[in-house]
């Protein structure tokens, strides 16, 4: 048997330097550094100029000595992970066309982005790459067709993470509910959990739905929105990797809303601690806030320390 | 025989019974009848029914067969099962990107993330797995994958 070193993120925020056998599927883990993607806003603002000192961070409520890296050097890899459903089909696709490469235009030279489309199946356009013209021609080959398979899309792409130092930012768009993905919400959610990239998701605001009623002689809205469910689905796992969903009213806002989500990417902390006095496997909650400054936190809500997945235990 | 649709998990397990029962050679009913029986809970009935579908059956009927056994399975808890299953779908046919998920899922979960990646970016490279090449997309659709372009000619109607 031979051994490796290697570096792998323990599930969530977590890398781990391990010594691993080349066949093992379970790890020990000689010593970790814990790395955690802050947000802080303050009425919808973000609060730039923190430091380290400012935050308190817990793991499993044991207090951690944290530091601070600073995210300018630390290289973005972006995946773009694009619905391109039948319903993507014509002024909405030439929105998020637009508003792609908006953001693409936006990274420093270091920064690298893939390309992943989901309609009734999912494909990889384009793997990460520091090219901005494959990652153009790749956004050009984007096209509406089928139907929806957004669970599937979003796992694909969090599996798609690579090891390596930079910061992983999953971006998810899509207009519409899931239609034919195998994964269910809860999987993909819970696989959240065991990633450090974060997850932003912009979705589409849809009109109510309505129907003429007879007793009321008049149209109501009918049912369930299908939007409750996506929304929650895509705040869900937002939220699990320290991430935000939001919703464009109008394919108009579309660039807004993608420019707003890498400037916030660009405007949080990373934090880094050695953990100490918690288990070394398992899920570890997190919880993040400030000493005393004034400003909403929001942060993954804890990682899973590799060797205990919840399939293995 | 006709089904009637009532929307019922209850009623159509009970129709594709006795389609099973009275022919049990008709596959198609048996993969229908096993994933009802996933869906109501009964997994151990679904493994049961869905074993029951030989590999010398349609390639898409035994892919169909071997994804709804393993997803069964897993919710048993049966993990290392389930992987043979879904292992067993992705042979089975050219297009298997749902059971290439559903194997990668595992993997991930049990931390072998290298795998996981290694068999997603596969599987998302397919060309072919998407619209109706993955056997899962139209048994999840209906006839609605089946009659797409058909919709597509009627949307453009409309927006003429």
């Amino acid at each position: 048997m031979t051994w490796r070193p290697i570096a792998l993120t323990a599930g969530a925020a977590c890398i781990v330097q391990m010594s691993v056998p080349a066949n093992a599927q379970r790890f020990t883990s000689q010593a970790i550094a814990v790395r955690v993607d802050v947000l802080v806003t303050d009425d919808k603002k973000l609060v730039t100029g923190l430091t380290a000192a400012d935050f308190e961070l817990r793991d499993m409520g044991v207090a951690q000595d944290v530091k601070q890296i600073d995210v300018e050097q630390l290289p973005l890899n972006l995946v773009l992970a694009f619905d391109t459903s039948q319903s993507m089909e014509g002024e909405r696709m030439a929105a998020l066309l637009a508003a792609a490469n908006g953001v693409v235009a936006g990274l420093r030279e270091p920064d690298r982005v893939a390309l992943v489309s989901f309609a009734t199946g999912v494909r990889l356009l384009s793997p990460l790459t520091s090219s901005r013209p494959q990652i153009t021609a790749a956004l050009n080959q984007l096209s509406a067709y089928g139907a929806t398979s957004l669970r599937d899309a979003v796992f694909a792409a969090l599996a798609l993470r690579q090891e390596d130092s930079g910061r992983t930012l999953v971006l998810i768009f899509t207009d519409g509910d899931d239609t034919s993905s195998w994964l269910t919400a809860p999987k993909v959610v819970e696989a959240a959990k065991h990633t450090d990239a974060v997850v932003y998701a912009i979705g589409m605001r849809q009109q109510p739905r309505f129907a003429f009623n007879p007793a009321l002689q008049m149209p109501t809205v009918v049912g369930r929105s299908e939007t409750e469910d996506l929304g929650a689905f895509l705040r869900k796992v937002a939220e699990e990797t320290g991430g935000r969903a939001f919703f464009a009213s109008t394919n108009a806002d579309l660039r807004t809303t993608f420019g707003r989500t890498l400037d916030e990417f660009r405007n949080r902390y990373v934090l880094s601690y050695t953990p100490t006095g918690v288990s070394a496997v398992g899920w570890h909650p997190l919880n993040v806030k400030l000493k005393s400054k004034r400003g909403n936190v929001t942060a993954r809500r804890g990682y899973f320390a590799e060797g205990a997945s919840p399939s293995s235990r | 025989l006709r089904l009637p649709f009532s929307g019922s998990l209850a009623d159509a397990e009970e129709a594709y019974a006795r389609v099973v029962t009275s022919q049990p050679e008709f596959f198609a009913a048996r993969v229908r009848l096993g994933r009802v029986r996933t869906l109501r809970g009964d997994n151990e009935g679904a493994v049961r029914t869905l074993a029951a579908i030989p590999d010398s059956a349609p390639p898409v009927l035994v892919y169909l067969a071997r994804l709804f056994e393993g997803d069964a399975l897993e919710r048993q808890g049966r993990v290392e099962e389930a992987r043979q299953r879904y292992d067993a779908a992705v042979r089975s046919h050219p297009h298997p990107q749902s059971a290439q998920l559903a194997l990668a899922y595992l993997q991930y979960q049990n931390g072998e993330r290298v795998e996981a990646a290694s068999r997603v970016r596969e599987t998302v490279a397919d060309q072919g797995a998407g619209e109706e090449g993955d056997p899962w997309f139209w048994y999840s659709m209906g006839l609605g994958g089946i009659v797409r372009p058909e919709l597509s000619a009627l949307r453009a109607l409309v927006r003429q």
